[in-house]
């Protein structure tokens, strides 16, 4: 795998997830939809984190903040910190289920997407910017609704065009 | 092979690992408790995101055709919809002289607009005025017949702008009398006290005790003045009035200009019992001081005949040189329950935290974060978001001031939620709720006075209400919208 092939394949990368990010934005953003999009952005770092070569978890997380920060009013700092806790949580995971398996797949996104919406709502609270509190409800619709994408939709996000020269020797 | 081998072969002690840490508890630290330094370098790193969104630009596409429909339907009732605020608002600045003739005679009147809280306390606002002729630290400000407090210090800088001590400070004092229930100024005397700062909180008859325990009202019980020295002090109801001493009075001790604001109204005294038989006498205001301050009168010695009132040029809400035109890059709601957009503009183009962001003279939302060359807006239906704003009830001319509300999201028909803590009551024939068309208000630094926000059925009570507002939801989706701009020097807060 020569240097070059790597590039592309990030700038594949680049693109995929300011799709994901920008189809979440557009479809959240509809009345009729907004209630059943699942966070499409998550899924596919989840997916990826446990499918692309280690070497390449930074680029990815690098980028997705971009991507998502692009489509988003959160704080930067908080969509930073919550990224860099989802490639954690992936990489603990991997160490007791298989994250580039259908299911491990699943689970990884459940958890990566449920714990970043409550982090951000954490940090709206301690910034003071809830004025009902801690509110949760949706985050758990939202965490399954994505994890069900990721498990129906998974293999085929970790083999979208472009990505596989950045993926483990084994594909 | 799984990802978790290359943690345990790399450590969190390892180079990697470090930096991994390091990251993750610095951008922890920051979302929790925002350092502006480390900010703008993130913004640096997000400039990025200024061009991203392009490439989700075809997504846009699909509803081009209604948007731009939308944008001309929008677009032909803004002219009528400018033409309406700029008389509310100049309603409003008819509505804040005084009525009393009496309370006209020998004083010059100086209008202002309430432009935001000073850094320095709750207790101070600064107003911008129309005039700076004659104005001193001292000279006293009321609006309408109520009395506010007195200009503590005009602008370092030379801006027609100062800084005023309201009357609810905890240091402040303005002696007072008491008249018979609407005797006005010419009534006589019951009683004389001082009256300033805020009265204690006295716990509501069936809150166990507990001061903490008023519920709902507590934002209205909060909301009275301390009265000092009373004499005689078994007084229990009655108007109270400004009465200051002229400077010859009392051996030359009395102040220079509090003589101007009397007879101007403090409120309606009212006495509460606190227990064992002991009562605490407070004044009932007829301002809310926190939020529903809007459009002020300076008193200043009148030199003669003609010198009477002063008003500055209109309120700028609609100036064009204030407002800079924006591309919308993207609708930004990721996380649940948000509802924001990015704008093509930042910093550099003069874009600030608190500015207000319209289509027309229609609100569409407050810029959230500036960052370099984006903006993030918090559309009106972003939970948290607060505003002040003004109201014109069916069949009144004059806007009413509501005060600071706090948007809670929207409903399943999509209207906006707000919470409206009244600190007066709205008053008015009837308890039906009233029919109301909601504007902003004056006090927020960077939203400017008469942007349209929507129609709401108001509570005539004062307490804690929630709102349902109907507001044209098509003006979120439009792709070119304007921002509202500083003047040099003016500055902008959230």
């Amino acid at each position: 795998m020569n240097a070059s092939t790597r590039w592309i394949g990030r700038a594949m990368l680049a693109v995929w997830l300011t799709w994901a990010a920008g189809l979440q934005a557009w479809l959240a953003d509809s009345a009729r939809l907004a209630a059943v999009t699942p966070d499409l952005s998550m899924i596919l770092v989840a997916c990826l984190a446990g499918a692309l070569a280690r070497r390449e978890l930074p680029v990815l997380l690098a980028l997705a903040f971009l991507a998502r920060q692009s489509f988003s009013v959160d704080p930067a700092a908080a969509t930073l910190a919550g990224l860099l806790a989802v490639g954690g949580l992936v990489l603990a995971l991997g160490s007791v289920v298989d994250v580039a398996g259908p299911l491990g797949r699943g689970l990884a996104t459940l958890l990566a997407v449920g714990g970043f919406a409550f982090w951000v709502e954490a940090v709206r609270v301690v910034r003071g910017a809830a004025p009902e509190g801690f509110e949760t409800g949706g985050v758990a619709a939202l965490a399954a609704a994505s994890g069900l994408a990721a498990l129906a939709l998974g293999g085929a996000l970790v083999r979208l065009p472009g990505l596989p020269p950045l993926g483990r020797e084994r594909w | 092979m799984s990802a978790g081998g290359g943690v345990r072969r790399g450590g969190l002690l390892s180079p990697a690992g470090t930096v991994y840490l390091v990251a993750l508890l610095g951008s922890t630290a920051l979302a929790l408790k925002p350092f502006p330094p480390a900010e703008r370098v993130l913004d640096a790193l997000l400039l990025p995101t200024r061009v991203l969104p392009e490439l989700a630009a075809p997504l846009a596409w699909a509803r081009a055709s209604s948007v731009r429909a939308a944008e001309h339907a929008l677009a032909a009732a803004a002219e009528e919809e400018e033409g309406r605020i700029a008389l509310a608002l100049e309603e409003a600045r008819r509505a804040c002289l005084p009525t009393d003739p009496e309370l006209l005679a020998g004083r010059r009147r100086i209008h202002g607009e309430v432009v935001g809280r000073s850094p320095q306390g709750l207790d101070r606002v600064v107003v911008r005025l129309a005039s700076l002729r004659g104005v001193e630290a001292g000279l006293p400000v009321v609006s309408g017949d109520a009395y506010l407090g007195r200009i503590a210090a005009l602008d370092a800088d030379g801006r027609r702008e100062a800084t005023l001590d309201l009357v609810t400070g905890a240091d402040f004092l303005v002696g007072a009398r008491l008249v018979a229930t609407g005797a006005g100024v010419e009534g006589e005397s019951t009683a004389r006290m001082v009256v300033g700062g805020l009265a204690p909180r006295v716990a509501a008859p069936g809150a166990g005790g507990s001061e903490g325990g008023a519920g709902a009202g507590r934002s209205a019980e909060d909301h009275r003045l301390a009265v000092h020295n009373p004499s005689p002090r078994n007084v229990s109801f009655g108007d109270v009035l400004v009465d200051e001493p002229r400077p010859a009075d009392h051996g030359g001790l009395g102040d220079r200009w509090s003589w101007l604001a009397n007879g101007y109204r403090l409120g309606t005294l009212e006495a509460a019992g606190i227990g064992r038989g002991r009562r605490l006498l407070r004044v009932r205001p007829e301002l809310d001081y926190r939020g529903g301050l809007h459009q002020v009168i300076v008193l200043a010695p009148s030199a003669g005949d003609g010198d009477g009132e002063e008003v500055g040029e209109a309120l700028a809400t609609l100036d064009p040189s204030r407002w800079l035109a924006a591309r919308v890059l993207a609708p930004s709601s990721l996380s649940p329950r948000r509802d924001g957009l990015r704008l093509a503009a930042g910093r550099w183009s003069g874009v600030r935290e608190g500015a207000a962001v319209a289509f027309g003279a229609r609100l569409v939302g407050v810029v959230e974060h500036a960052g370099w060359a984006t903006a993030d807006v918090r559309l009106l239906g972003d939970p948290g978001l607060s505003l002040t704003l003004l109201a014109r009830l069916a069949g009144e001319p004059a806007p009413r001031s509501v005060g600071e509300v706090t948007v809670l999201g929207r409903d399943a028909l999509g209207a906006v939620r707000l919470r409206w803590e009244a600190r007066l009551p709205l008053g008015g024939v009837g308890a039906e709720p009233v029919e109301a068309e909601l504007l902003t208000g004056s006090g927020r630094s960077g939203v400017p006075a008469g942007l349209l926000v929507g129609h709401a059925l108001l509570p005539r009570g004062a307490g804690t209400h929630e709102l349902s507002v109907r507001s044209d939801a098509r003006v979120e989706r439009l792709l070119r919208l304007k921002v509202h701009r500083a003047l040099v020097g003016e500055g902008a807060a959230p």
